[in-house]
């Protein structure tokens, strides 16, 4: 049962694909939320919005990105 | 960055305390990162070089283009005289800024995928058990390094490169002697013997193009003018000795703490959840720091890093060992523990956009080996007493040179 305050939080994920490094430690830490181009394994969004169970996931794989290419937007 | 003529600097890098506890860096190091967290050290060729050991300062070198990773800059900190005789003198990704690094990252990058690393589990898998296979058969004792840790990073990133099995003892050999050779005469001798064989192998590959990164790269980057023949080759190497040297320091290293930890080594061996797993590769990884000679950089303008000015043509080493055992990052980080929530933000791999591509191939094989490794050798223990292993210091990576173990 999600909390009405964290359901109304909102949390955006942005990625800045021109900073990206191909790391791909997004897509393995939080594969349900962002994947890679398979050529230049450069990052893809799948969700920018992601349901609260993959928040964490996506907190891990911005503190892990190595080319600071991942935000969350937490403010409407 | 000028020196008082009466004030000696130390070099870098100081001595390990080896009877103590052989897996933490240097105390002089650990004391740097206390009380003066960027300061200055002498290297092998007799210049200076800024060391960086907290971890917001670290990142913010490796973070900003104001820092170069090309060794063509007058002031670079070259790791040894191997390095400056043979990769340092490379236009491969290792060793040059963007754009050009991004150009060739994304030539070769589709080989290091997570898709593609994940694709190669079943292969992984099947040399581990191999290998294992091969000791068990044979009976204890045998050498954990020559019997698993070295074969098993040679055959994949054999595998990767599309580099035949018959050929593997001869790179094994020739890689160890590029990244530690003690004279410029013996590297070159070890470099020009790989460089030999890539130039046979693409020639092999522009007739017969196989399913593997080199075939790829000829025919999509180097026949078509976007890669130049001489960089293919250089790049080869790079990704050989890159992709071969630190894995398998790091699985005897690793195979090592869990030897002498009773309980880190249970916890994995009654582990089958590959979450746990990959969180306890990842915290051997933040807690050896094997690549323990840093990351180099020189800086190209002023820049102001921890409260000390680092000027144009400064060299700069980024201790990502010293980094992972920041307190403020990493509680009690001294302490080997597999269930620390943020290991995964270790920088073991570096930092920025030359993190190692290859790390998400490595952390699966360090996965796989442990993940296996004590479930078919619950009994697995050395065979020699601690204090006779031999450690290798001074390399590009901290690693036990034997590892005599049986069952």
């Amino acid at each position: 049962m999600v909390s009405a305050d964290a359901a109304a939080t909102p949390f955006h994920v942005v990625v800045e694909r021109h900073r990206c490094a191909s790391s791909g430690n997004c897509a393995d830490i939080a594969p349900e939320v962002f994947t890679q181009d398979d050529a230049t394994g450069l990052v893809e969004l799948l969700d920018a919005d992601p349901a609260l169970d993959r928040h964490a996931a996506v907190r891990r794989a911005e503190l892990v990105c190595p080319a600071q290419a991942i935000a969350v937007e937490t403010t409407s | 960055m000028s020196t008082p003529a009466d004030t000696p600097l130390d070099f870098f890098p100081p001595a390990r305390d080896l009877e103590r506890c052989p897996f933490d860096p240097p105390p002089e190091l650990m004391r740097r990162a206390r009380e003066e967290p960027v300061s200055r050290m002498r290297i092998w060729d007799g210049t200076e070089a800024w060391i960086v050991t907290g971890y917001a300062d670290g990142r913010a070198v490796l973070s900003d283009e104001r820092f170069s990773a090309d060794p063509r800059h007058a002031g670079f900190p070259e790791k040894n005289v191997a390095y400056a005789t043979t990769l340092g003198k490379d236009r491969t990704i290792r060793a040059i800024d963007n754009p050009e690094h991004d150009r060739q990252k994304r030539m070769m990058i589709r080989d290091f995928t997570v898709k593609r690393v994940n694709g190669m589990r079943p292969y992984i898998q099947q040399i581990v058990n191999d290998a294992i296979d091969e000791m068990i058969a044979e009976g204890g004792p045998v050498d954990l390094m020559s019997r698993l840790a070295v074969p098993v990073p040679t055959l994949v990133i054999c595998e990767l490169l599309g580099v035949p099995y018959a050929d593997r003892d001869f790179f094994g050999d020739r890689a160890k002697a590029l990244l530690a050779a003690p004279t410029a005469e013996a590297a070159g001798a070890a470099e020009a013997a790989i460089l030999q064989y890539f130039e046979d192998l693409i020639d092999r590959r522009i007739a017969s193009p196989q399913d593997d990164l080199i075939s790829r790269m000829v025919h999509e980057q180097m026949l078509p003018g976007h890669f130049g023949r001489t960089d293919l080759v250089r790049l080869s190497r790079l990704l050989l000795v890159a992709g071969h040297d630190t894995t398998a320091g790091m699985i005897g290293l690793s195979a090592l703490v869990l030897l002498q930890d009773s309980v880190a080594r249970a916890a994995v061996r009654e582990s089958d959840d590959p979450v746990f797993i990959a969180n306890a590769v990842d915290e051997l990884f933040r807690y050896l720091g094997s690549t323990h000679a840093g990351r180099r950089r020189v800086a190209v303008a002023e820049v102001e890093i921890g409260g000390r000015t680092i000027r144009p043509n400064e060299g700069v080493i980024v201790l990502n060992n010293l980094m992972d055992r920041d307190e403020s990052v990493f509680p009690d980080a001294g302490v080997l523990d597999f269930h620390r929530p943020n290991t995964r933000a270790n920088v073991a791999f570096g930092y920025g956009i030359h993190q190692c591509p290859g790390q998400l191939l490595a952390r699966t094989e360090l996965q796989i080996v442990h993940a296996t490794l004590w479930k078919r050798l619950p009994g697995l223990r050395l065979a020699v007493p601690m204090s006779e292993l031999r450690f290798v210091e001074d390399g590009s990576n901290f690693e036990v040179a034997d590892l005599p173990v049986t069952w």
